[in-house]
Formats: C-alpha cells, sequence, structure tokens
C-alpha cells in the first residue's frame, strides 16, 4: 500500500543549532537530515553555518569541513570526491545527485540535505541500500554466453560496441531509482531506472546470447511496467545518462520479442 | 539469522518480510506474483489511438450542437453513422480506462484489496456499459 | 552492532523539489480519473436519453446549471490536456522525444496547446 505521508516515527523534528555564523567572511546556512540508531530522538533537521571562504567548492567538501570542525558524529558515504564511485548520492535542495560533483555555487541561500528519498535510514546520510543492489544481482549482470566458441576474446564491433555508450558508464549511486514515485510506492517489486539500465546494458550488448529470456523475464506488470515514464529518472542522473530512455528500449524490444 | 539480512550492517533488514533465504533467492524470474505486462500496455496504447479521433469527434459535435433539447440530440444520436460511432467511443473509453485505472489500483494499493477493486470497476463499467448501448439502439 | 530500533523512512514527497517532469505525470493520472468518471457521466447521459424526454431534459437541466457548466469545462481542460500529453507518452513509445531537453520543450507544448484548446473549447460551450 503506497503511504504517501511519512510514517510518524519517520517525520523529521526540528532539531540543533550547531554553531553560528559570528566572524564568518562567506557564511552559508546548512539544514541536514539527522537520525541515529544509538538514541531514541525521532529524525530531526539540524542546522549550521559554513563558511565558505574556507571551504572546497562541491557540497561534499562542505559536509567533510562540517565533520572535521562542527560535529564528528555525521555520517555519510563517500570514497572518490569525483563523481566516479557513486557513495555520496544524496538529495540535495530537493534534488537527488553526487555531492561531490554538485557545486556550492549553484545552490541557494540554505543547502538542504537528506538521505535518497524513501530509503530504510541507517544514520544520517546514509541509506540502505542492501534491497537496492540485491534487486542489481536478480537481473543477473554479467554476460551471458554459454557456448565457449574459442579460446580468442568474443569480438565487439565498434558499432555494436557504441551501443553500450550511455549504459556503462552507471556508477549505481541510486539517484535516479529514488527520485522515481513508483519506486517509492511499489521498490518491493519494480526494479527501478537503475537496475531496469543495468538491465538494458546486458539486453543491448552484441556477445550477450541470453537476449530473448532476459526480456522474457522482464515481461513483468511489476517489475518492468510500473515504470510510466516520470522521466525523474533522466533528470536526476549525475552522470547525464538516460534510464528513462532505457526503460522504453526494453518495453519496446519486448514488444517485438513476443510479437 | 530470521528475517535478518546480512547486507545491512547488522541492523534490521529493509524487508523483515523476509527470511535470508527468501533474500538471495530474490529473483525477476521466480516472483510468486509474476504476470506479464506487455499486453496490458499494448492495449492501453491502442485504446488511446483509438481514442484520439472518436474522442475528438464526440467533442466537436457537441460543441457545434445547436441545441440540447431532447427533440434534437435523439434524433442525432438515432442515425446509424452516430449510434455506431458512439457505440466505439463509449467501449474503447470503457477499455482505456479501466486497463488506467488499474494501474492506479495496482500502483497504491495492495492485496487482496487491490485485486477486488480492479473486479469491482470492471463490473461496474461494463454494466455501465451495456446499459448505455442498449440505450442508443433503443431510441 | 545488533541495534534493533526501527529505521526511519527517509523523507520522499515532503521533500523532491517539484519538477515538471513529475508534475506533468501527476496531472496525466489526475486527468485519467476525472476523464473515467466524466466516461460515466457520460453513459448516464446516454442512459437518460433512452429513458425519455422528461429524464433527459432533467440530466440536461443539470448539465446546463453552474455545477453542469463547471464540470464540462474542466473535463474539456482535462481530456485536451490528456490527449496532448497522451500523444507525448505515444511519441516516447514510439522511441522519440526522451533527451531531457526534449522532454522539457514538450511537456511545455502540451501545457501550451492543452490550455489553448481547453480555453477555446471550454468558451463555446459556455
Ligand atoms: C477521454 C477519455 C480518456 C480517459 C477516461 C482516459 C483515462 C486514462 C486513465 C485512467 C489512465 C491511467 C492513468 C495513469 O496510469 O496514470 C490513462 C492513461 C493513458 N492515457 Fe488515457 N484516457 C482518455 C483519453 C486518452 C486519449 C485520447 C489518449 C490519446 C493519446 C490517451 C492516452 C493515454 C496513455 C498513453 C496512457 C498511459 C500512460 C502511462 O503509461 O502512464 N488517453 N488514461
Amino acid at each position: 500500500m503506497a503511504e504517501f505521508r511519512l510514517p510518524k516515527s519517520s517525520r523529521p523534528q526540528k532539531g540543533a543549532r550547531l554553531n553560528s555564523d559570528l566572524g564568518m567572511k562567506s557564511p552559508r546556512r546548512f539544514e541536514i537530515y539527522r537520525w541515529s540508531p544509538d538514541s531514541d530522538d525521532p529524525p530531526k533537521i539540524d542546522e549550521l553555518y559554513v563558511d565558505l571562504a574556507t571551504c572546497g567548492p562541491m557540497v561534499l567538501d562542505a559536509i567533510i569541513k562540517i565533520k572535521n570542525e562542527i560535529d564528528s558524529s555525521l555520517t555519510f558515504r563517500r570514497s572518490c570526491r569525483e563523481g566516479i564511485c557513486g557513495s555520496c548520492a544524496m538529495n540535495i535542495n530537493g534534488v537527488n545527485t553526487l555531492a561531490c560533483t554538485q557545486p556550492l555555487d549553484d545552490l541557494g541561500d540554505v543547502v538542504r540535505l537528506y538521505p535518497l528519498p524513501h530509503m530504510p535510514v541507517i544514520k544520517d546520510l546514509v541509506p540502505d541500500l542492501s534491497h537496492f543492489f540485491e534487486q542489481h544481482r536478480s537481473i543477473e549482470p554479467w554476460l551471458k554466453a554459454p557456448e565457449i566458441v574459442s579460446d580468442t576474446e568474443r569480438l565487439q564491433s565498434p558499432e555494436d560496441r557504441e551501443k553500450l555508450d550511455g549504459l556503462y558508464e552507471c556508477i549505481l549511486c541510486a539517484c535516479c531509482s529514488t527520485s522515481c514515485p513508483s519506486y517509492w510506492w511499489n521498490s518491493d517489486r519494480y526494479l527501478g531506472p537503475a537496475n531496469l539500465l543495468q538491465a538494458y546494458r546486458w539486453i543491448a550488448d552484441s556477445r550477450d546470447e541470453e537476449t530473448s529470456s532476459r526480456l522474457e523475464s522482464l515481461n513483468d506488470s511489476f517489475s518492468l511496467y510500473r515504470c510510466h515514464t516520470i522521466m525523474n529518472c533522466t533528470n536526476a542522473c549525475p552522470k547525464g545518462l538516460n534510464p528513462g530512455k532505457a526503460i522504453g528500449e526494453i518495453k519496446s524490444m519486448i514488444a517485438k520479442n513476443e510479437s | 539469522m530470521d528475517g535478518r539480512c546480512v547486507l545491512s550492517y547488522g541492523g534490521d533488514c529493509c524487508r523483515p518480510d523476509l527470511a535470508l533465504n527468501d533474500y538471495l533467492d530474490f529473483d525477476i524470474v521466480n516472483r510468486p506474483s509474476r504476470e506479464p505486462g506487455l499486453q496490458h500496455w499494448r492495449w492501453q496504447r491502442g485504446s488511446a489511438i483509438a481514442l484520439t479521433p472518436f474522442g475528438l469527434w464526440f467533442i466537436f459535435q457537441m460543441l457545434l450542437m445547436p441545441d440540447f433539447d431532447y427533440q434534437t440530440i435523439a434524433p442525432w444520436l438515432a442515425t446509424t453513422f452516430n449510434s455506431f460511432a458512439m457505440t466505439v467511443l463509449l467501449t474503447t473509453l470503457l477499455v482505456h480506462s479501466l486497463l488506467g485505472l488499474q494501474v492506479v489500483i495496482e500502483d497504491y494499493i495492495a492485496n487482496p484489496l487491490q485485486r477486488a477493486l480492479i473486479r469491482i470497476t470492471r463490473f461496474i463499467g461494463i454494466a455501465i456499459l451495456v446499459a448505455a448501448i442498449i440505450s442508443i439502439f433503443a431510441i | 552492532m545488533t541495534n534493533s530500533r526501527p529505521r526511519p523512512i527517509s523523507p520522499h514527497l515532503q521533500i523532491y523539489r517539484p519538477q515538471l517532469t513529475a508534475v506533468l505525470s501527476s496531472l496525466h493520472r489526475l486527468s485519467g480519473l476525472f476523464l473515467s468518471a466524466a466516461a460515466v457521466g457520460l453513459a448516464g447521459w446516454v442512459i437518460t436519453l433512452g429513458l425519455g424526454e422528461s429524464i433527459f431534459a432533467s440530466a440536461q437541466q443539470f448539465l446546463s446549471s453552474g455545477y453542469g457548466a463547471g464540470l464540462i469545462a474542466l473535463g474539456l481542460f482535462g481530456f485536451f490536456y490528456h490527449l496532448a500529453n497522451g500523444l507525448r507518452h505515444l511519441c516516447w513509445d514510439w522511441g522519440y522525444g526522451y533527451d531531457i531537453k526534449n522532454v522539457y520543450r514538450s511537456g511545455w507544448m502540451v501545457v501550451a496547446c492543452s490550455l489553448t484548446a481547453g480555453t477555446a473549447a471550454a468558451l463555446i460551450s459556455l
């Protein structure tokens, strides 16, 4: 059953003011979602200021600065700091993106940070992505070509290789899936944009020999057809990929495959 | 391991209703509720394409109608073309909106209420359609 | 490390920025629901025709009242919006217009077309 409202215990309350902007050259206000499994508090929104004059250019720089200088308990994922690992995906001013590639200059006077939407929260900005990755496993993201044709490489023409452009770059940050209202309401059965783009990455691979059975297994009213072409996914993708289009390709390939 | 997911940092699994074994068996092929989606999708598009001319036809007819008393409307609907066009319009309308309502219900409402509501909309929709078609040809 | 305190669900609708993509999609759904109700109304109207002149006249009396005219106008806007956005859906299904630039372009076109057609039709219907 779709719950449009948050359960009572999930609704964020007003939190603490962690510092003041006194003496800051270029203060920027931050409002950050906090929740800890180790206290009995409900989720809350803490407020604080960061001096952008002494901070790097990206949202992730500010978050690291906050952890170093203001509140060492602030919890978030980060690794590569250059948009390739997908760890620091979060909701920034209402839109899902990577904190490490989001310039602070493009945001307004207030920077609002929330974990990826409609996810179980482990702590602060860290969502539980295990179901998301379990769904990824379910699309069997590997080359399926049972016959060993020869002991050389499986060759692919440059044209066939080009079909994977815009697909293989996906870093599974989950920005798109967690921007999708359909995934919010039905993530238990709907695979969501990221994993459908991943599924299409193997469907589109000329070397894969299971195209037909992959399509058949996606011809399911919930796994695939919960997509209503809302296109929040493509709007959100921090890598500029187009999951909405990939899903459309799967739908038309299923239509051809079954006719 | 009852209901605990090894992947989720020791806390409760995000799907506490699944035991660990089910969790690792999560499989898009063997989902219990598996139901093909292509047919539904096709009929939704097909009925949309049919509704475009018939819907526009009806709206233009109504906008151009000089008067809305019985003496104008009844003979208008009684012509062969208009009564057939109206029947086709109402039928495609029913197909398209029942399929549409089904998606909305499936999106927001869980079983068993979901199946019940879909059946109820179908039953009511078909009953109304039959009554309307009888009406058209009774004039 | 087995803390069993239930995890909260992170905010979603409450915090996600309304974007043209999702807003037009919700409107497609809302207009579809409204039109489904209108379709029942249309069938009812046809049924009153079959039931005879006096019943049809009272149906007509409601339709020409302020409420009736309002519902008809709303239905006309809903129809032209759902039609325009439905054609946009069909273009996508045909494989066209998925670039985010085109999604926005076609989205605003749908808004413009349906407002124009809806206004014209609603004015004529009055
Ligand atoms: C006038 C009567 C109509 C009614 C009562 C109606 C009703 C509906 C409903 C209830 C839905 C489901 C909404 C949803 O899933 O969000 C829907 C979807 C749809 N309608 Fe209509 N509709 C009508 C006319 C049209 C027309 C003329 C078109 C022409 C192109 C059209 C195209 C579509 C499409 C493509 C969808 C599927 C959208 C999706 O996949 O999410 N409809 N309609």
